[in-house]
């Protein structure tokens, strides 16, 4: 196909312009829908991510693309991509939830839900105290409301 | 084992849009960053049920979450063709009244298709109802 070579400037919330083939853009289901309804111009404004997370993202759809596109020796492949999106996730809290907000505002749902699984297995190992400062939440609890929640979820707290 | 009664899924989405109902609805990350809460649904979807049961503590929002999730990943029992199965389902992925059955387990054809597509065409809010505990111990 030729439209395989077509390239499209995806447009950071700094007016940064990333060019991409379009099968990468394509990972993008936000843009792959804008293609779809005839939206024809090859420059697309991402106004709600900034450079850095853009490149991120772009860096993990290339990734995926060049490693959908080999054909044969699929497990190696496989175990290839797998490491890459343990290296890839292996960011900054801060980091991981744009990363996260990105992907969903851009519904790339690989990404998507290597994020969550990461947020998933740093939390849970968390005190709610430290839950509570990563999310930035208030506890509502009275002292005495939280020593009754605490009382009925007691064997969760057990070392 | 103990079977709580459960007393219907709360509201997840605030309908009014003002910036006020966004922050009671999302969670502040950074300056100006808002994580929505059904992306926090799903980060909690992937957290052990230990885990969650500790995190009941950390506010009401996240104990409502938090009941809310565990229906969602909670057997329930089904009548599919006239017969009772225990089942587990994929609550998240439900789309139009149509859930995926993860798991099933039926007394009388254990084999039956595992991972038939069914119809929710009634929700009784009580499990305990239809809970028959194994007359093994006394």
């Amino acid at each position: 196909m030729s439209e395989s070579n077509k390239k499209i400037s995806l447009i950071s919330s700094e007016g940064e312009a990333f060019e991409v083939s379009e099968a990468v853009a394509r990972e993008f289901e936000i843009v792959a829908h804008m293609l779809e309804d005839g939206c024809s111009g090859s420059s697309i404004p991402i106004t709600t991510v900034d450079s850095n997370i853009l490149g991120k993202v772009i860096e993990y759809c290339t990734k995926h693309v060049e490693v959908g596109n080999v054909e044969g020796n699929s497990e190696k492949a496989e175990k290839d991509l797998e490491e890459f999106d343990k290296r890839f996730i292996a960011v900054e809290m801060n980091t991981l939830f744009s990363l996260i907000l990105a992907a969903n505002y851009l519904n790339v749902k690989g990404l998507l839900n290597i994020g969550c699984q990461k947020v998933a297995d740093t939390i849970k190992d968390m005190k709610p105290e430290e839950v509570r400062s990563i999310f930035n939440i208030e506890n509502d609890y009275t002292p005495a409301e939280e020593e009754v929640v605490r009382k009925e979820n007691e064997w969760a707290f057990q070392p | 084992m103990s079977v709580e009664l459960f007393h219907g899924v709360p509201s997840l989405v605030d309908e009014s849009d003002d910036e006020e109902a966004m922050e009671r609805n999302a969670f502040r990350i950074g300056a100006e960053e808002y994580l929505p809460e059904d992306l926090l649904v799903d980060i909690l979807s992937k957290v052990p049920l230990a885990s969650l049961a500790r995190f009941r503590s950390v506010s009401k929002r996240w104990k409502a979450l938090i009941n809310y999730l565990r229906f969602k990943k909670s057997s329930q029992i089904m009548l599919i063709d006239s017969r009772v199965y225990l089942v587990s389902i994929n609550f998240l992925g439900a789309q139009d009244n149509v859930v995926n059955i993860t798991s099933q387990f039926s007394l009388k054809d254990p084999l039956s298709n595992s991972s038939k597509e069914v119809n929710i065409r009634e929700v009784f809010h009580c499990l305990a109802c239809c809970y028959a505990p194994p007359k093994t111990i006394d």
